[in-house]
């Protein structure tokens, strides 16, 4: 396996986008938002889709598309005016629809655009890869440096406004973050299936702890494992990695949900 | 004791598109007072403690701060037990009041920590520092509020409907604790609440606040007459005391006359005069003073 180029680089960016969508997906449902990864993965499908039809390159229209979905649906979220599942589901419908019109104006046949949708192990090349490494780098930079105030700000958003916390702009630079990195992530895993990638390692470790960084390193540990062995199985069985790391994902969040319901059940026993 | 003023509003006004919050106010808050907000829901009573925060901008007048940073005013907002479901422990949430005296970037530290710890001590929580936040109850997590306001070593502290849903001892307490807290570190408190109570017994200032402007600034003891109550809270409405001390506004309307003879009352009108604890009649219908939800809910 380690023989083969293509899958070296692919491992490299699955451990890349297993750290970023894992510590990103950590805010992420600790703010109860997990829907709107859906939405900013699908707007990037017109960018995508653009970038395709322009022939300029792939990761710069999708993530204009992804950071005006992402800043686009928080900015309307916080005029209080359309709930956050309604603008979300506009921008979603608004990226699929522009990504289906720009492929049916492209002239010949477009069969890389599967990758796009559900990943893909070949999809990674060394440019894709420095890319994924230093949005990576960044994104890990800034959520590091800031994790107190994303903590606060998560917890109580007017509490933190209060105390003189900048709220606002963190709010903006989190959207921000995540619509980049999942443009980032979308070769690896795809755009129907990122989504999956970011929740779950924080919604699978939420089952074992009440403690923020259990739950942080938890997320760490089970989305590197999601995404190395989906790759592996990917390889192994000639599948789509995305499909293969999201199951890989569900299969380990379900047993938790049972075995945390197992071990609630004996505490209640006890008390 | 009161010094020189910590916040001056100047003709402050809110608007909200076509709703008025503040009218013109006009209000000192001086360094050391314990003032009480009161009045009717949708009085202001909240709108003016988010100005004084700097999370509303007023559409007219001006806030000025005298010696008093941001980071300088703790707050307890309404219902400000958090979310009970959030990953945290009680330190957790004490310690989040350090962080706007750290600034971005940097970490809390040891001292940080121990402040937090102390902060817990003092009201009362010493013994839950590590335990998870749904693990207590609704009135340890108030606590652990206030804990986490004072961690930041506030000058001013406001609390914004601290007490609502709380049972009449947990509020006795509550206020206790705050009054004790204030002397101890020196605060600035005010409360705006409708928890009528908690003014003559808690603060030395009541400011009453209705349709978003100032109806009266004064000491308890001059707030307790009828005009001013009619002005407040309406005409048809009356107070509720327990002893001699006001619980809450009721407003008076038919209800089917129940026998109550034998039993003693512990409410009295202003309008009628009576003071003492009087054996209960059955009430003309008319006259029957029922509980109003408008003066219970939030502002």
């Amino acid at each position: 396996m380690f023989e083969s180029a293509f899958m070296v680089r692919a491992l490299i960016a699955g451990v890349f986008v297993s750290i970023l969508l894992s510590m990103l997906g950590f805010f992420v449902v600790l703010r109860k938002m997990s829907f709107i990864g859906v939405g900013i993965a699908h707007a990037a499908f017109g960018g995508v889709a653009l970038g395709q039809l322009l022939g300029v390159p792939v990761f710069a229209s999708a993530a204009v598309f992804s950071l005006a979905a992402g800043l686009g649906i928080g900015a309307v979220t916080r005029r209080g005016k359309i709930k956050e599942d309604t603008a979300i589901g506009i921008f979603f419908a608004a990226g699929m629809a522009l990504g289906v019109l720009f492929l049916a104006l492209k002239p010949g046949y477009t069969a890389d655009i599967m990758s796009y949708l559900f990943g893909s192990i070949l999809a990674v090349s060394a440019a894709d890869l420095w890319i994924i490494g230093i949005v990576a780098l960044v994104i890990l930079t800034l959520l590091t440096l800031f994790f107190k105030e994303f903590l606060a700000t998560s917890f109580d958003a007017e509490l933190a406004r209060a105390s003189g916390i900048p709220e606002t702009f963190l709010f903006y630079l989190l959207l921000g973050m995540l619509s980049v990195g999942i443009v980032v992530s979308i070769k690896i895993v795809g755009i129907v299936l990122v989504s999956a990638l970011l929740v779950l390692p924080a919604a699978t470790a939420r089952q074992w702890s009440r403690r923020y960084g259990v739950i942080l390193a938890l997320s760490l540990i089970l989305g590197l494992a999601y995404t190395v062995g989906g790759l592996m199985l990917s390889y192994w069985l000639d599948i789509p990695s995305g499909a293969a790391i999201v199951i890989l994902g569900v299969l380990v969040f379900l047993l938790s949900i049972v075995f945390s319901s197992m071990r609630a059940g004996r505490l209640a026993k006890r008390t | 004791m009161k010094g020189k003023p910590l916040v001056s509003l100047e003709n402050v006004a809110v608007h909200y598109e076509d709703v008025t919050a503040l009218t013109a106010l006009n209000l000192d808050i001086p360094a050391g007072c314990s003032m009480a907000v009161i009045g009717p829901n949708g009085g202001g009573k909240t709108t003016l403690l988010k100005v004084i925060l700097g999370l509303i901008k007023p559409s007219a007048g001006k806030v000025s701060y005298h010696n008093l940073r941001r980071s300088e005013i703790g707050y307890v907002p309404q219902e400000s037990g958090g979310d009970s479901s959030f990953p945290v422990s009680a330190l957790d949430v004490a310690l989040m009041g350090r962080y706007p005296l750290l600034g971005l970037i940097r970490r809390p530290g040891r001292r940080d920590r121990q402040i937090a710890r102390d902060m817990l001590e003092k009201v009362g929580l010493g013994g839950h520092v590590r335990r998870h936040l749904g693990a207590l109850s609704g009135g340890q997590r108030q606590r652990v509020a206030i804990a986490r306001a004072l961690a930041g070593e506030p000058k001013l502290l406001l609390l914004d409907e601290p007490t609502s849903g709380a049972d009449v001892e947990a509020k006795d307490n509550f206020y206790s604790l705050i009054r004790d807290l204030q002397k101890e570190l020196g605060l600035s408190v005010i409360i705006a609440s409708h928890e009528l109570a908690v003014v003559p017994r808690f603060t030395d200032d009541v400011a009453c606040m209705v349709d978003g402007g100032l109806h009266l600034h004064a000491c308890p003891a001059d707030v307790w007459d009828e005009e001013h109550f009619q002005r407040i809270y309406g005409s048809q409405m009356e107070a509720v005391f327990h002893g001699k001390v006001p619980h809450r506004m009721v407003s008076p309307h038919p209800v089917t006359p129940v026998p109550l003879r034998g039993i003693p009352t512990i409410s009295r009108s202003i309008r009628s005069g009576r003071k003492e604890i009087t054996p209960a009649t059955p009430t003309p219908p008319s006259q029957h003073p029922s509980e109003s939800d408008s003066t219970e809910g939030k502002d």
